[in-house]
């Protein structure tokens, strides 16, 4: 009797499970299957020998990656920006998500909420022209500008100093749209109640932000920022070579670990070397995810996410 | 918590429709099935057509046609197999894992031969090259270039190697502002007074470019060096041509390098340099074509002559040698054809190579296609052709990237280029007088330097070309710091490693 209750009730579940199964697929054969090519990377792969065929070289494709005085450079840019990213956007993110929700007229809201995602949609070389178009040294707007207010030109290309805030501005410009939705989503979400009944209370807007709807965006935030762990050894290499020109004098606050396999291994195509490095990366995304979740589990096991 | 997962779903599935609707690699064109597949005994010869990535819609009807000649002569069919030039040697590399069937493979252009064949993809081909008399008369000594551990693996496909540098300027501007160029100098120094000449007679175009300073040290350098079969990186380092001891330096410690660079900037402060093409990422001839250079230095092969560089800038253009032409293997490699290790019948694809050189019908049809339908010949030349009216390489049913079949000086030539271009052709062999490069058919294998190599090349990247673009203030600072950060990457055990294996080759030469 029991039993076949407990059956009745899973059954209920099939039909919403059977939805998942596309995506399920799709994750099966895009993500997990080319896990066996992982090997590649302890190997030395030559194309006849193939994946198993070539022998085994124990970790002698990772050493490029540390003997090079550029490691540090690389690992420190790396995760330098993503951190920063990860703040300014999930700080903007949520300020403009809350924004939009206050926008009343819906026609309004669309407009906005189309113009801060169009920029997430944009190719990076698309948006690498359109930085130049700014910061051109004769043509560009922003040089023109400081002509007309009768300064110099400033030599934004061959200066490292400007460089780790244009490109936070770059990514934040482009990247902010969609954690914006994300937020948005669930602001709308919460529906009317709390704030009414707040209202009533004599909350003002700021404590209705603060006590309503940061509390109950809790989950949301910490879902995004688990995933934003998972690419923190990754940078976004069209931003980090497109927008910068692949100009050697900004190396030192441009370059990450993808731009720098992506340039050393450039003549050789060394394909074990190329899978070292991006093994290295996964585990160190996957460390820092399990890190991460384990820290919020400490903190407020609720909204850890696993 | 619920919550939180069902938005991670959502996001799942916003992920997996944005990888769909994301460009994904492009798909090589399908080619149209072959026309005669006979009974058994011909053989069906499937040979990579290298291109711009696009559709060729014509591809059935040429393989017909060129079979109509080599099926009587030599019992083979062939099969294009395009492959867009980006993905080449990724391409090559995963028929041969897949054990997909390849006959004639395109060895030059992205790939090299030297790697192919440590990749396994190439098989040997000694004895059958040899007994092919066109291939042997037209190649001879540069089938060395080709040659890998006393096996022939590649065939050059160009028998015009040699490679010389050129200042090439406008005629136009010239004239109007009478400024005399020589017809040849010696080195890039030389041309300093004309500079200053074009710098004083008040044109608006800068004397010469540096562009964006990227692959820039071989033609600043007088093309003074042999490059050890690395053409564009000199990472693995170089033996300088005035040194007959075969002595292997970093050329970028050289003295002669450190004067060059500092020259460069000397111009750039003096204006004869287009200051701007670096931030802009102009190259040299963009600066050119764009009218801000009166003139720009050019690496001059046999495909890349004035007329070349006139058509690809738009301009009218004369020349100005510099120092003196060198035949480098990879200049002989830049075009070149092996076999696959996934042919089933060497000797066949061999023969069909044989033909293509012997036979120039069929040379002309895989190089540019059928007369009438994808180009017509120009009045009063020889063997020049052009585009029918309205077509270009991309509408024209067949435009492929490479028209380097056969023997270039017996095929058509396509405008800009003209019977000129033939009669030049000789000058860039070595009985015209191009010099062979000591190391030529000596290649690097570079697997016990891996490691450092990757690191080298990393630091060439970051600091040469703002060097060579004379865009740094202090060149003394940046050259320092560029020649310490090759020390720290080791550069001195790679080329220790290939000196040891330079002098093991000329042992046995």
């Amino acid at each position: 009797m029991d039993r076949s209750r407990s059956i009745r009730r899973a059954w209920k579940w099939v039909p919403l499970y059977a939805l998942a199964v596309p995506g399920l697929a799709y994750f099966f054969i895009n993500n997990y299957l080319p896990m066996e090519g992982l090997v590649i990377a302890f190997k030395s792969y030559t194309a006849k020998a193939g994946i198993w065929g070539s022998p085994w070289i124990g970790l002698k494709n990772f050493e490029f990656l540390f003997v090079s005085k550029e490691a540090w450079t690389i690992t420190r840019n790396t995760l330098g920006y993503n951190l920063a990213f990860i703040l300014v956007n999930t700080v903007l993110g949520i300020a403009l998500a809350i924004f939009l929700n206050e926008i009343r007229k819906k026609s309004l809201r669309k407009v906005y909420q189309t113009m801060i995602l169009l920029p997430y949609l944009m190719s990076m070389v698309v948006v690498g022209y359109l930085v130049t178009a700014f910061l051109g040294e004769n043509t560009g707007i922003v040089n023109g500008i400081l002509r007309s207010l009768g300064g110099q030109n400033i030599q934004w290309y061959t200066t490292k100093a400007y460089w780790p805030f244009i490109l936070l501005v770059v990514n934040t410009w482009r990247m902010v749209g969609f954690d914006t939705i994300i937020y948005l989503a669930s602001i709308v979400g919460f529906g009317d109640q709390y704030y009414e009944a707040a209202e009533i209370d004599g909350a003002t807007k700021l404590q209705q932000i603060r006590h309503i709807t940061l509390p109950l965006l809790k989950p949301s935030i910490v879902m995004l920022l688990t995933m934003s762990m998972g690419r923190i050894f990754r940078s976004d290499f069209g931003l980090f070579f497109q927008v910068p020109r692949s100009n050697g004098l900004l190396y030192d606050v441009t370059q990450t670990i993808d731009t720098y396999v992506y340039r050393a291994l450039l003549v050789k195509g060394d394909i074990g070397m190329s899978s070292a490095a991006s093994f290295y990366q996964s585990f160190v995304c996957l460390a820092m995810i399990l890190l991460f979740n384990w820290m919020m589990r400490r903190y407020s096991r609720e909204n850890a996410l696993f | 918590m619920k919550k939180a997962l069902a938005l991670l779903f959502a996001l799942a599935l916003i992920g997996t429709l944005a990888a769909c609707a994301a460009p994904t690699a492009t798909t090589a064109p399908t080619s149209a099935p072959t026309a005669t597949p006979t009974l058994e005994p011909p053989y069906e010869v499937v040979i990579e057509l290298i291109n711009y990535g696009m559709d060729i819609p014509d591809l059935g009807v040429i393989e017909q046609k060129v079979n109509e000649i080599s099926l009587p002569k030599t019992n083979t069919t062939i099969k294009f197999k395009p492959v867009a030039v980006a993905d080449q040697f990724m391409k090559l590399s995963l028929w041969v894992a897949a054990n997909e069937k390849v006959d004639l493979a395109m060895t030059g252009i992205t790939t090299n031969p030297g790697n192919l064949v440590a990749q396994g993809c190439l098989q040997p081909i000694t004895d059958l090259v040899h007994n092919s008399p066109t291939i042997m008369s037209l190649m001879g000594d540069y089938l060395a270039a080709g040659t890998f551990k006393g096996e022939i693996y590649a065939v050059p496909g160009i028998a015009y190697p040699a490679a010389g540098m050129s200042y090439l300027y406008r005629s136009d501007l010239a004239t109007q502002y009478s400024i005399t160029v020589p017809a040849h100098v010696n080195s890039l120094l030389d041309l300093e007074p004309i500079f200053a000449a074009v710098k004083a007679s008040g044109m608006a175009q800068y004397a010469t470019s540096l562009g964006d300073g990227k692959n820039q040290t071989t033609s600043m350098m007088d093309n003074s060096f042999d490059p050890l079969g690395d053409p564009s990186y000199e990472t693995n380092g170089v033996i300088m041509l005035n040194d007959t001891t075969n002595t292997i330096v970093d050329i970028f410690e050289t003295q002669a390098y450190h004067d060059r660079v500092l020259k460069l900037r000397d111009w750039y402060n003096k204006g004869y340099v287009d200051t701007l093409s670096y931030s802009n990422g102009y190259s040299t001839h963009d600066s050119l074509a764009n009218d801000t250079a009166f003139g720009f230095v050019a690496q001059i092969g046999a495909g890349s002559n004035v007329a070349y560089w006139t058509g690809s800038t738009g301009k009218p253009l004369a020349e100005c040698t510099i120092g003196e032409k060198t035949i480098s293997a990879g200049g002989a490699m830049n075009m070149s054809w092996g076999v696959a290790t996934t042919s089933e019948r060497p000797d066949k694809a061999i023969q069909f190579l044989e033909l293509m050189f012997s036979d120039v019908s069929v040379a002309n049809l895989l190089n540019y296609g059928i007369e009438g339908t994808h180009y017509v010949r120009v009045d009063g030349t020889t063997q020049v052709i052009r585009y029918p009216d309205g077509k270009n390489a991309f509408n024209c049913g067949y435009g492929t990237f490479i028209n380097w079949y056969g023997d270039t000086k017996k095929t058509w030539v396509m405008q800009p280029l003209d019977d000129k271009f033939i009669a030049s052709l000789d000058g860039f062999t070595k009985a015209g007088g191009a010099k062979m490069l000591a190391s030529f058919g000596y290649s690097f294998d570079s697997t016990n330097v891996k490691t450092e190599l990757t690191a080298i090349t990393a630091v060439v990247d970051q600091y040469r070309s703002p060097l060579e673009a004379g865009v740094v203030a202090d060149v003394e600072g940046q050259y320092q710091a560029f020649v310490q950060a090759l020390k720290d990457a080791n550069i001195a055990k790679v080329i220790a490693e290939n000196q040891t294996q330079l002098n093991a080759w000329l042992a046995t030469k």
